[in-house]
């Protein structure tokens, strides 16, 4: 009876973490519970010119979902709007068409995660880049910038991306806010990132 | 929610005892207790613990199951998220819970206020109350197990949906689709293992189908008119028919047909026969159990055996409107912890210690045969006591009864079960059977079928009744017991002519009777081997007529069994007949009611020479003075070997003697024929020797053993005296024996009254030449004994020489095989 009343009084708490995940493409992760999160049919809805049948490919093969503890939404249309002073989780996993498959390299990694090759130098600090490891095979760079938004306001992008072992996905984990804000929430943001977890589907 | 009122529930379950109790009925006295205790203060009969738990721990193992979900589904999550998640998704079922331990709590407090308890029962579920409890009980079972299968179901629904991720109203649907998607699968799976189960199903089919027979009505010729000298057991067996035949005669009259019969008796008495006759003149099938088919290589099979063997007598039974099934050899099924069937077989027809029987169980070197010229009872009292020394012989030093007990338990055949499956299946004919009749109508609430009355005759035949596990012949397995004795004399008479019927012969009415008088204790197959071997002597001798002569010598064959055919040296022939003589003229003097059957100094199988006797009458008691006659033939031999040798004696007389003593022991010490009243067994068993219980190991050393040795000292001195009044008949027979080697029981008697016999002239041996002769030639013999030498001249043969059918009539054994 006693573990019984245990197990109701439990039942009524909420989880301390919201967890992110899709078992058709293999990512898990998870962010603090009091994170919003817009999730993939909202963004899809968004999604310019996205044909059924592609939407369809999508949500089989590929992923995407963003939250944020600040406000966040997906308007239509356009990318997702959320304040510059919380951090933005983004995640997009899509599908490799057959040319693609087998041919990612690290620097088409880098670029995915932020190209830099156009930036006239000194106009951003890169501050993170190089492979990190990943779970099961799964190959992975991360690349971390701060350069100023056309408000002058220095924004940072902290991305990992990936590929499965077989090369049929490209993983793209991203978390972007005003470097300020990068700084204050550089624990939970390494929290986000070291949940990280994949495997193949 | 639902309450019974306690005393609705009390008949309830008092109304059915076959109904399974409800759930929540307490069980022992402590349960029982605490209930009367609640009617006495009104509140609610207290719950066992079980009872108020296993819907809440049921609910707990489902809820543990959607945690181990979930915790599968989000790898990340530890378990306490994986709980809260689950309770976030499943908050029914924290309801649900909830609902049960309110439930419970409400238990609680009505088992301890009875106002609370009263306005429940008595007014909120008042009306529920009375319509459960106008419910029956068979009804209220069924209700019972329709809720019990839905709630099953229920749970089966809600965690398939929860796996497939469907509403749970689909969750059976899906599970169902899942399983059909499945099924070539399964099937696949279901393949292999029936294969390896195939295999091993295979071999203990094939095993457990060996020793056991049918047969037809039609294949059946033999009929009760083919039983010969078992008139008195017919009679009893045809009532059985009559019962079988027409079951309504005995079951209309509120009785029912006696299904078991038990024919036990001696070897060869016709129990086969009659029961093949049985099953002739009822025309029913006739299932032949083979004596070895339950002694089985692998655990279980003679189970196996037993089931397949009732199976097929159940269809049987019904095909044909009964069946008859014959276990023969019955003690070879065992018995389940009895002592063990000791090979006493002191009743064989031609007496003890005969060829064929076994040797004395002592003679670890030839001697004389001491049990062949004892009572039965001396001979059985004889056996026993020299089987008990041999076992004794492990052991010396346990008790009595840890020494039998290498005999005990689980001895003959069966075994493994066999014996159990077998009582099972006997008394189990009244079972619902039928996979359908007793577990698919069951599963659908509906009380399954009774059997069909099965009309089975259960016939055992056994020559070891006391082998038997006593299960087997309570009353209602073996309802009938019959021995099957050894036919009188005139049933040997119409078992003579029938046998002799069916070959050439010379024998008239007068011979058949005197050859049934002759053969007291023969049996049927024993008459039917004699009859062949007379006619293998016919044929032999390029006859096709058996005479009066062949029968005797193949009586003499089948008595003594083939002759080693050794030549004695001279002395020691003397000594041996005269050894036989001795008991021979011992017999004739003091024994009344049974005669000599022959006396021979032919070395046979563990015996030098031998005196046996049939009897004149049957008779089932026995009387010191009998028992003193057969101490008297016994020391016969001893007193007479030291009269004639002049104190010397052979060990040929330890047969004779640990006979006699053993007769005497049992006289002074249990049978109440000695110089005290009190039995030794009991002062045995007491302890009043003086000595621990059953510790006594030598009893002939204290005052037991004193007394014992005064009677035999005593009869020892009389049958001196009978010795020395008769030492002329005795020299007589010696000589005889000298001669022929083998004497029938009316020469002998010829020889010794100085009569002419059936094939020796008796007379010539009471002549004063004979005399003389003899005293001569025993003489002779004395010094040869004494000197290890021979005698001169050796035997001297009588003048004119014996009855020329002497010869013809009494051939060596041995040449005649």
């Amino acid at each position: 009876m006693p573990l019984v009343l245990v197990v109701i009084v439990t039942g009524c708490g909420e989880p301390s973490h919201e967890y992110l995940q899709k078992k058709e493409v293999g990512a898990y992760l998870k962010v603090p519970s009091d994170w919003h999160v817009v999730d993939e049919a909202t963004l899809l809805d968004a999604t310019p010119n996205l044909s059924p049948i592609a939407r369809f490919e999508f949500e089989e093969l590929g992923w995407v979902v963003a939250a944020s503890p600040g406000s966040i939404s997906a308007p239509a249309g356009g990318p997702v709007d959320s304040d510059t002073n919380f951090p933005l989780l983004q995640i997009t996993v899509q599908p490799l068409n057959r040319t693609e498959r087998g041919g990612v390299s690290l620097n088409q990694m880098r670029s995915y995660a932020f190209n830099i090759g156009s930036l006239p130098a000194g106009s951003y600090e890169l501050f993170i880049d190089g492979d990190t490891p990943l779970d099961n095979g799964f190959r992975a760079i991360r690349r971390a910038v701060t350069l100023p938004n056309a408000s002058g306001v220095p924004i940072t992008f902290d991305a990992i991306v990936a590929t499965d072992p077989d090369t049929l996905r490209l993983y793209k984990f991203s978390v972007s806010c005003t470097a300020q804000c990068y700084v204050d929430n550089a624990d939970e943001i390494a929290e986000i990132f070291d949940s990280l977890h994949t495997e193949e589907p | 929610m639902t309450e019974m009122q306690p005393m609705a529930r009390q008949r309830a379950g008092d109304a059915d005892p076959g109904t399974p109790p409800p759930d929540d009925e307490p069980i022992g006295l402590d349960a029982f207790n605490a209930a009367l205790k609640a009617k006495v203060k009104g509140t609610r009969k207290p719950l066992v613990l079980w009872d108020r738990l296993k819907v809440l721990l049921a609910l707990s193992a489902i809820f543990a199951f959607f945690v181990a979900k979930t915790t599968d589904d989000y790898p990340l999550a530890p378990v306490s998220d994986a709980i809260d998640i689950t309770a976030s998704d499943k908050r029914w079922f924290i309801w649900l819970m909830t609902f049960e331990c309110l439930r419970q709590l409400h238990f609680i407090v009505c088992e301890h206020w009875a106002g609370y308890h009263e306005f429940w029962g008595n007014r909120i579920f008042a009306g529920v109350n009375r319509r459960v409890a106008r419910i029956n009980d068979w009804n209220r079972y069924r209700l019972g197990r329709v809720m019990k299968w839905l709630s099953i179901l229920a749970v089966f629904s809600v965690i398939s949906a929860d796996i497939q991720d469907v509403p749970a109203y689909r969750g059976l649907p899906e599970l169902l689709s899942s399983i059909i998607d499945g099924l070539p699968t399964i099937i696949r799976l279901l393949f292999f293992v029936m294969f390896g189960m195939f295999q091993f199903i295979a071999i203990f089919w094939f095993l457990s189908k060996g020793g056991i027979d049918t047969y037809f009505p039609e294949d059946i010729k033999t009929r009760f008119t083919d039983v010969w000298g078992q008139d008195h057991v017919l009679d009893r067996i045809k009532e059985n028919v009559v019962f079988i035949e027409d079951p309504d005669s005995i079951e209309d009259k509120g009785g029912y047909v006696p299904a078991g019969i038990l024919l036990w008796g001696p070897p060869g008495t016709g129990k086969t026969l009659i029961a093949e006759a049985v099953a002739g003149e009822t025309k029913r099938p006739f299932v032949f159990v083979d004596p070895g088919a339950f002694i089985n290589m692998f655990m279980g099979v003679g189970v196996l055996k037993v089931k397949s063997l009732f199976r097929r007598v159940r269809k049987l039974a019904v095909r044909y409107g009964g069946v008859i099934v014959f276990f023969d050899e019955a003690d070879s099924l065992g018995n389940r912890g009895m002592v063990a069937p000791g090979g006493f077989n002191h009743t064989h027809p031609f007496g003890p210690g005969s060829p064929g029987v076994g040797p004395s169980p002592w003679a670890d070197r030839p001697l004389c045969n001491g049990l062949s010229y004892l009572s039965e009872s001396s001979a059985s009292a004889v056996w026993r006591a020299d089987l008990d020394a041999r076992f004794r012989g492990a052991d010396h030093d346990a008790p009595p009864d840890k020494q039998r007990r290498i005999m005990m338990g689980g001895m003959g055949g069966g075994g493994m079960g066999t014996l159990q499956s077998l009582l099972t299946e006997m008394s189990g004919l009244k079972k619902p059977r039928g996979f359908m009749n007793r577990v698919v109508r069951r599963v659908l609430g509906l009380r399954p079928k009774p059997p069909p009355r099965y009309r089975l005759l259960v016939m055992m035949a056994t020559n070891m009744p006391d082998a038997l596990d006593p299960a087997l012949l309570r009353p209602g397995r073996i309802d009938r017991m019959y021995r099957v004795g050894y036919p009188s004399k005139e049933g040997r008479v119409r078992t003579y002519e029938g046998y002799f019927s069916r070959i050439r012969h010379e024998l008239n009415d007068e011979q058949i009777e005197k050859l049934a008088v002759m053969t007291p204790y023969a049996t049927g197959a024993l008459i039917k081997d004699m009859v062949n071997e007379a006619l293998i002597i016919a044929i032999r001798d390029d006859r096709d007529t058996v005479c009066w002569n062949d029968v005797i010598t193949a009586r003499h064959l089948k008595r003594l069994g083939p002759s080693e055919n050794i030549d004695y040296v001279e002395r020691e022939r003397h000594a041996i007949a005269l050894h036989e003589a001795c008991h021979a003229i011992a017999f004739y003097r003091l024994a009344g009611d049974v005669t000599i059957d022959l006396a021979t100094i032919e070395k046979g199988m563990g015996y030098l020479g031998m005196v046996s006797a049939v009897k004149i009458d049957e008779h089932f008691s026995n009387w010191k003075s009998d028992y003193e006659v057969d101490i008297m033939v016994s020391l016969a031999s001893l007193v007479g070997e030291k009269y004639f040798y002049d104190g010397d004696n052979s060990s040929g007389v330890s047969a004779d003697l640990r006979g006699a003593t053993t007769i005497a022991a049992m006289m002074e010490g249990y049978w109440g024929m000695g110089s005290t009243i009190s039995s030794h067994a009991v002062s045995l068993e007491i302890g009043q020797t003086g000595r621990p219980q059953g510790t006594e190991r030598d009893p002939l050393r204290g005052s037991l053993g004193q007394r014992i040795e005064e009677d035999l000292r005593a009869l020892y001195d009389r049958t001196r005296k009978l010795i020395i009044e008769n030492r002329y008949e005795i020299l007589a027979v010696t000589h005889a024996l000298e001669t022929h080697k083998t004497l029938a029981g009316e020469d002998i008697a010829a020889i010794i009254d100085g009569v002419e016999g059936p094939m020796i002239d008796g007379r010539r041996y009471h002549t004063d030449e004979f005399r003389a002769m003899a005293e001569e030639y025993h003489a002779a013999a004395v010094v040869a004994h004494r000197t290890h030498g021979s005698t001169d001249e050796g035997l001297p043969p009588l003048d004119p020489p014996d009855l020329e059918i002497a010869a013809a009539a009494v051939p060596a054994p041995a040449t005649a095989t």
